[in-house]
Parts: C-alpha cells; structure tokens; sequence
C-alpha cells in the first residue's frame, strides 16, 4: 500500500515528456537492468486474480505460433491476450483460443478458480513473419498490461510434438471440428511441409532388370523385411512379370543391412532381379513411395505393400489392363485376408456427422466372404495404397503421394481426388486373387487414443483437398 | 537305348536312420539299379556332423551313393541363407545330370533344393514322394491336433487354433510358400490314396499326383509259428517308433482290458524305442502303462531290421495302433510280406493298406476297448488266423516298383512353364 502510494507521483512523472531528462537521469543512477525493473514497476499490474502460464511456445515457421497454456481469471479481469509482432501489428489469442480441461491448474491453486471453468487453452495464432522470440501481451479491463517475451521453438518432430498438443484435445469435445480445422490441423500441416534436407540414398541393383519395363512394383519396408523371399517365391514363377521392374524401399535403418542381404540371397536364387533404394531416414509411406518413384523405370507404376501376397500367376496384367482406357487414372484390386475375408474392395466418401460432416473413408464390402469374381471395373471414390496401380508420368506430374499426411492415413484418398481433379478416375477390379496378410496389431499398440486424433486431423485435411483449396 | 538317369533324395540314408521314407526311396534307387535301361544315384541327408568333411557338403558312402549335410527349419524347411550349400548341390547336378530328380522329402534338407535343380537343370524332371502331411500340417506333419483329435482340413484360421504360436498370416506364408516350391514339382508321388487326397484337396492339383505302391521288404519270408493241435493263435506284436501318435498306450490299455483267460494265454511283444524324444508326460504314461501291465506284456526294446524275420517267427499278429491317420506304414508291408494278418486303426492309410475281415481287423482309432475286442476273437475265433493270412497279397518288389516309377518318368514332358501356384 504504501510502496503504491509512493510510487504513484513517479509513475505520473514518466508519461510527462517535460520530465524525461530527470527520468533519464534516475535511470542512468540506477543501471539500466534496475531501471528497467522500476519502469516495470510503474506500469499499472494487472489483478492479482488474473493468473496466466504458457507451457509452451511453439514456432511453426512461415505460418505462425501454436501456445498451449493456461489462465485463471475467476473476476473476469481480462481484456486481450495478444502476440505482439516485430512489427507492432497484434494478433489475437484470446480471440482464437480453444479452452480445454486442466486438472493440474486447478489443484494447484485451490479456491482460486470455479472447477467446472476450462482453465487450459491451446492456440495457433497465425503470424506471416515468425521470429525466435515471441512477445505476449496480457491487457486487463483496466488497461494494466503484461508483456513477456518467449522463445519460440520449432519442434524438432512432428509425431512426437503432435502427441503433446493432441493430449489437450478430448475427442468429446464439442468444438472437435473447429478446434482441428483452426489449430491443430494448420499447425500439424504446417510442420509437416517443412522440407527436411533429402536423407542419405543407397541404391543396389541385384541383377539385371528389364531395359524398359512395363511396370515397376514398388514396396516400402518397414520393420519387417523378410517379406522378400515370399514375395519372391511368389514372382518367380509368374511369366507375367518378367517385364517387370521390382523395387524395395528401405527407410528404416534398423534393417538396411539385412534387407540387402536376403535381396542378394532371393535375387541369386529366384533370379528376379531387385532394385533396393535405403534411406538412412524413415519417411513414411507417402515419402517412401516418392522416393521409391523416383528410381523407377516402368510406363507403370504399382504401389504394393510388402505384405500382399499374389494367390495366382498373372495377376498384374489383369490389375492394367484398365488403364487402356485414359480416363482412368488408378486401378486397385480386391484384396483378401488369408481366410477369405474380403479385406479391401475400394473406398467411399461418406460425411461423418461427429467429426462435423467432414468426409471419411468407408469400405463398403470389407469383411464380407470373398464372392466370385465379376470381372466388372467399377468406378470408386478410392482405393488403397497396399496396392494401386497407375501410369508412373501421371504421378510423377501430380508430385506423387502429400507427404504431410502423418502416420500413412488418407494420402491413398487424397492422390485419388487429385488424379480426379484432372478428369481420371479410380477403378477397382476384382478379378485378381491377392491376399493382404495385415496385421491387427495396432489395435494393440499404446497411444490408441493419440491414432484416432491423428486420423481426424488427416481427416480434415483430406476435406480440405476435397473442397479444392489444394491441388 | 539311352538310360534313364535318375538322382533320388531322401531326408536321410538307410545306413544311418531307418525310417519308412528313407527305406522306400532306397529300395527304389536299388530297384532302378537292377534294370539295363535306368541309372540311379542316392543321396541321403546327413544328420552326423562327425561324418562330415571339412569344405563339403557331401561324404560317399558307396558307389553312387552320397551324404548331404544340411539343415532346415521346421516351420517352412528352409535353409535360405546357405547359399553355399545350393553351390554345391548344383555341382552335384551338373556332374550326374540326372533326367529326373526324386525327392522323398525335403525336410532337413531344404525346399529350396527343388529350385536349385530348376535352376541348374531347366528340363529335368522332378518328382517327388510324401510321406507325411508336413506340406500341410504344422503339428509334425500329422493333422493331428494339439488335443489329440483328428485333423481333416488345415487353414490358417484353423492351424492358428491348433498351435497358436504362429499367427493366421504365418499360415498363409508357410502354405504359400511351401506352395511356391511344390508348384516346380512335375509330378508327385503318393504312396496310398488317402495321402492323395489329402494333398490334392489342398496344394497339389489332382492330375499331378499319382498313387504308387513302396516298395516292400525283401529276403527269406518268416514262415508260420507252428502251433500244437488246438493251440490258439495268441502272439501279437508291435513294431515302431514310441511317439504319441504310434498308440502304445492304446495297446498297453486294451491288452490289460482282455478277459483274464485270454490275457493268460496271450503275449503280447513290443519292440520300439524313441519315448525320450517326446515330452515327460507322454514317458510318464507310458513307463506306468509298462509297470503295470500283465506279466505276458514284454517291452523289447529296439530292435535291428536284419531281426525282423525272427521277431515275426515267433508271432501271429501284427498291431498298427496309431492314433494318426498313417501313410503307407512300413510295417503293413513288412507284416504282409511275412504273411501276418494286421490289427490297425480304422483311419487313413491303415484303414487302406488293411481290408477289414479280408488280410487283417479294423478297430475304432484310439478305442482300447474296440482293440481288445479285435484280441480277443483273434485269439477265440477257429480258422480266422489261417483265413485272414490267406487273404494277404503280395507285396511290391523293388523291380515292380522300379518298373511302374520309370513308366511315370518317363510319361512326363518337361514343362515349358510351371503356371499355378496352389494356395
């Protein structure tokens, strides 16, 4: 009280510009770094009630700042919360904020705020020009401000960072949609664009392929690289695919060594000659493909998943034969589980109403017992990546699979609507006998919860492609 | 006339494991021997490191006769990264360059062989001979179940079931890939028509495979025990390996289930050995089964097969127990070539090589009870002995044998493309 009584002539002395050499003058007595703390001292303070805390600042270069933290205002003090740029300009926080659950606040300051108040909020305030260092501002109705500088880190991983962010955001949320499509979503986006420098390549051919294949077979590998020698045994015989270019792309380290090696053992005795291109870096499923697709030679190119296994020869030519036809741009096929079970028969777009009517994918005669074939190419509004099959230049001019799409999820879709965009459509045939041996061990795997919400921020970027604002 | 060369494998050389495969496909090789027009060479898979030489996959054993060491695994029996010893097993080819290549198995040795001579020699033949369900079956090639119970259709899901330390999805990749190997076959072999089925129902296309008759044992036949005036024919036998699936324990149980009349006149002899291959319990059961059974049970141990005359000398009646469905049981033919009556299983190859009431007795699989009663009219019913061995035809000599096996060589073509894989 009395520090407040005192200091209220020295702070009415500040804002007189006839006073500013005296002012000056305190200052250069006290040293710059007390002075500074004095003038802080001078401005009005905000409520004591009004308590804030940022847990995190975090840049998403070009783009803007993502902040998740907490304030507890229980007299409803507050007037802005903003990030100041360089500049001066001023973007809203509290404007855009999306408030969200935090227990732990709340048990630290007991009393202080009604329990039933969403504490927490988590905001990507969009900013064109992102510096290292972030300035906040806080106004309270009054007019008192706080200004704090942050450090404005860019996250070093995409999948790990989302994993923090995605913990703020329950999935009953009422907001879901919005929150995903202001924040999350542009924030994820964003990160994942950044183009990290191209990994370290190694690319081993294994015998001689054909000079100008008709199709390459492209297959990630990832974890498991034993998938070789059965799919080997399951070319190798097939007069079909002698035309045919087969290339494996290792991008786990882990198993570089062993994957060239049994290339090496299959090649010396199923004599099918194998491209192996390893990086030294994992680059999910769309990256693996588009680097895959750069060291292919085939007019078409097959993506194929490791773990699709042909039942009979000469399924290849029956999955192009489509693509006579130019308004077709992709073909996939009918895939099986290894007991009969339809595992994949295309995909549908279908609005999903909890999700706010956002598009997802549907699979319309999955897990059904396989009927006999028809023979009928159907058009449909996907298929999957385990297997799709196209001409390489028309994916190549498409830029391949978005390789922001986290977590292999919708890119199958998103390549689809883009090949679409340029009037060629998506078939299915179901004239082919291949089995995909897919594993059910994610639904073992921790973090489901953390899955589904990745698969809704894909979601919505997938609708946003949809809607036609990227091509 | 140019000779038929012909280069048999088998998972093992008589010398050293005496097996039913290992005897058939080395009576086959000595029967094509005999003939002016055919050429054969043996090799067997050598199991005795102390056999092997150093920078070699192959030791002699005799002329024309060699050992292979290799190893496999037993899920998908390959040997995918001894790259050296298809090298070596391709030198072997080009040097004999057979016409035709027979397996009678590729466990231990390597499914991958079957490439190997498709890539070495493109337009020799191959065949090759099952002796199990191994192709199929992940429970020791037996489809049996982990429970004991009868097998009649493997699937992932189902093998799953059965033995869950391999997942649906392995299944798939054992079958197909088993599969992929079966399809450079150029025609395979069967030596009953129930193992026939169960392969042409599954991974090998039924116009590939042929039923033909093993061959039998050879040397003096055994002649009838001589019996006094009215004495019943009382002696039975078993001959085989202790396993569980071999049905000792029915045996035992039935035996001890006679009316005590019939037991005292009765004898019953077992030769075999092998229980400490198999798991405690099964010993167990069966070292109790041994200590409490009749005082005209003997348990004599293993026996040599140069002993088998002797054995069936003293003998009337031959039991086949087992409690899996069987191929073409070695000792079938070897009873039947002595001219003993059989009392097997009522399943699979037994149920086969056995006409019920004509050269031997059925009983329910696995049914002590159904067993003991088969004993006992064997032992009370007047003339069934002397009707049953009369009904007993000859068994295929090593030249018959050779001579239907050549015909098949020699009906196929070389395949330009080998087109299906079965999965």
């Amino acid at each position: 009280m009395l520090r407040s009584l005192l200091l209220a002539p020295a702070r009415w002395l500040t804002t007189k510009p006839w006073a500013r050499p005296f002012v000056d003058r305190v200052k250069a007595a006290m040293g710059t770094e007390r002075a500074a703390d004095w003038a802080k001292t001078l401005r009005p303070r905000l409520p004591v009630s009004l308590r804030w805390h940022l847990d995190a600042v975090h840049a998403v270069p070009g783009e803007g700042v993502f902040f998740i933290g907490w304030m507890l205002d229980p007299e409803q003090a507050l007037g802005g919360f903003d990030v100041v740029a360089d500049d001066g300009s001023v973007s809203s926080i509290a404007e855009r904020w999306v408030r969200c659950e935090r227990a732990d606040v709340l048990a630290a300051y007991p009393g202080e705020s009604r329990t039933d108040v969403l504490v927490g909020f988590i905001a990507f305030v969009p900013i064109s020009r992102v510096g290292a260092k972030i300035a906040v501002r806080v106004t309270a109705r009054g007019g008192a401000t706080e200004l704090r500088d942050f450090a404005a880190a860019v996250p070093t991983s995409v999948l790990e960072w989302s994993k923090v962010v995605l913990s703020h955001v329950s999935m009953k949320h009422p907001d879901l949609a919005r929150i995903v499509a202001l924040h999350v979503g542009p924030a994820l986006r964003g990160l994942a664009k950044r183009r990290e420098a191209p990994p370290e390549v190694v690319v081993k051919t294994f015998g001689t392929p054909p000079a100008s294949p008709e199709a390459t077979l492209l297959i990630p590998l990832y974890g498991r690289f034993d998938f070789i020698r059965y799919q080997m045994a399951l070319f190798a015989d097939d007069a079909s695919l002698r035309n045919v270019e087969v290339v494996y792309v290792v991008d786990d380290p882990r198993i570089i060594a062993q994957a060239m090696d049994l290339a090496l053992h299959s090649y010396e005795f199923f004599r099918v000659p194998i491209t192996v291109v390893a990086s030294e870096r994992n680059l999910g499923f769309a990256g693996a493909n588009n680097l895959g697709a750069r060291h292919a030679r085939g007019t078409h190119l097959v993506l194929l998943n490791s773990d699709v296994m042909p039942g009979e020869n000469g399924w290849l030519p029956k999955l192009l034969a489509p693509l006579a036809d130019a308004s077709i741009g992709i073909v996939g096929a009918r895939l099986l589980y290894e007991d009969g079970t339809v595992q994949h028969a295309g995909m549908k777009l279908e609005a999903y109403e909890p999700w706010g009517g956002m598009p997802i994918l549907v699979h319309p005669g999955k897990g059904l017992p396989a009927s006999s074939p028809t023979g009928r190419v159907v058009e449909m509004d996907a298929v999957t990546g385990a297997c799709m099959a196209m001409r390489r230049d028309e994916y190549t001019a498409l830029g391949g699979l978005d390789e922001t799409y986290i977590l292999g999820d919708f890119e199958d879709s998103d390549l689809c609507v883009r090949f679409r965009r340029r009037g060629k459509t998506t078939v299915m045939v179901d004239d082919v006998t291949l089995f995909h041996l897919e594993r059910q061990s994610q639904w073992l795997m921790p973090d489901l919860e953390w899955r589904h919400k990745i698969s809704l921020v894909n979601c919505w970027q997938h609708a946003q492609v949809l809607k036609g604002g990227r091509s | 006339m140019r000779k038929t060369r012909v280069l048999i494998l088998a998972h093992g050389h008589p010398d050293f494991s005496k097996g039913g495969a290992e005897n058939a496909a080395y009576r086959l090789f000595k029967g094509l021997n005999t003939r002016h027009d055919a050429e054969a060479w043996f090799v067997g898979r050598n199991a005795h490191a102390g056999l092997l030489h150093t920078g070699t996959p192959f030791s002699v054993v005799r002329e024309r006769e060699f050992l292979f060491y290799s190893n496999t695994d037993c899920f998908q029996f390959a040997s995918l990264d001894s790259r050296n010893l298809w090298r070596d097993f391709a030198e072997l080819l080009e040097t004999v360059r057979p016409d035709v290549v027979h397996f009678h198995h590729y466990i231990h040795l390597g499914i991958e062989l079957l490439r190997v001579v498709r890539n070495t020699l493109p337009h020799a033949r191959i065949v090759m001979t099952l002796h199990e369900y191994l192709g199929i079956c992940n429970n020791n090639g037996q489809m049996v179940k982990t429970d004991g119970t009868l097998c009649y259709e493997a699937s992932p899901s189902a093998c799953h079931m059965c033995r869950n330390d391999r997942s649906p999805q392995d299944y798939h990749l054992r079958r197909s890939f088993i599969g992929s190997f079966f399809g450079l076959v150029d025609h395979f072999v069967a030596p009953s028509h129930f193992l026939r089925s169960r392969y042409t129902a599954s991974v090998v296309p039924p116009e590939k495979m042929t039923m033909l008759w093993d061959a039998g044992p050879e040397g003096p036949v055994a002649e009838a025990r001589s019996v006094a005036e009215g004495e019943a024919r009382s002696r039975f036998v078993f001959m085989g390996q202790f396993t569980p699936y071999k049905g000792v324990e029915v045996l035992l149980q039935a035996f001890s289930m006679l009316p005590r009349k019939v037991q005292s006149s009765a004898r019953l002899e077992i030769y075999g050995t092998g229980a400490h291959h198999h798991p405690e319990a099964f010993q167990k059961r069966l070292r109790r089964l041994f200590r409490e059974a009749h005082t005209n049970v003997r348990n004599c141990g293993p026996y040599a097969p140069e002993q088998q005359a002797t054995i069936l000398r003293a003998t009337d009646w031959v039991v086949v127990p087992s409690t899996w469905w069987e191929n073409a049981p070695l000792v079938i033919q070897e009873a039947f070539y002595h001219g003993r009556p059989v009392i097997c299983s009522n399943i699979g190859g037994m149920a086969e090589k056995v006409t019920d009431g004509v050269d031997g007795m059925h009983f329910p699989v696995g049914s002590a009870a159904a067993l003991a009663d088969r004993m006992e009219e064997a032992v009370t019913t007047p003339g069934l002995w002397r009707r049953l061995a009369s009904g007993i035809r000859p068994t295929v000599s090593k030249e018959a044998c050779a001579e239907s096996h050549l015909a098949l060589y020699r009906s196929l073509r070389p395949q330009p493309d080998a087109t299906a894989i079965s999965v």
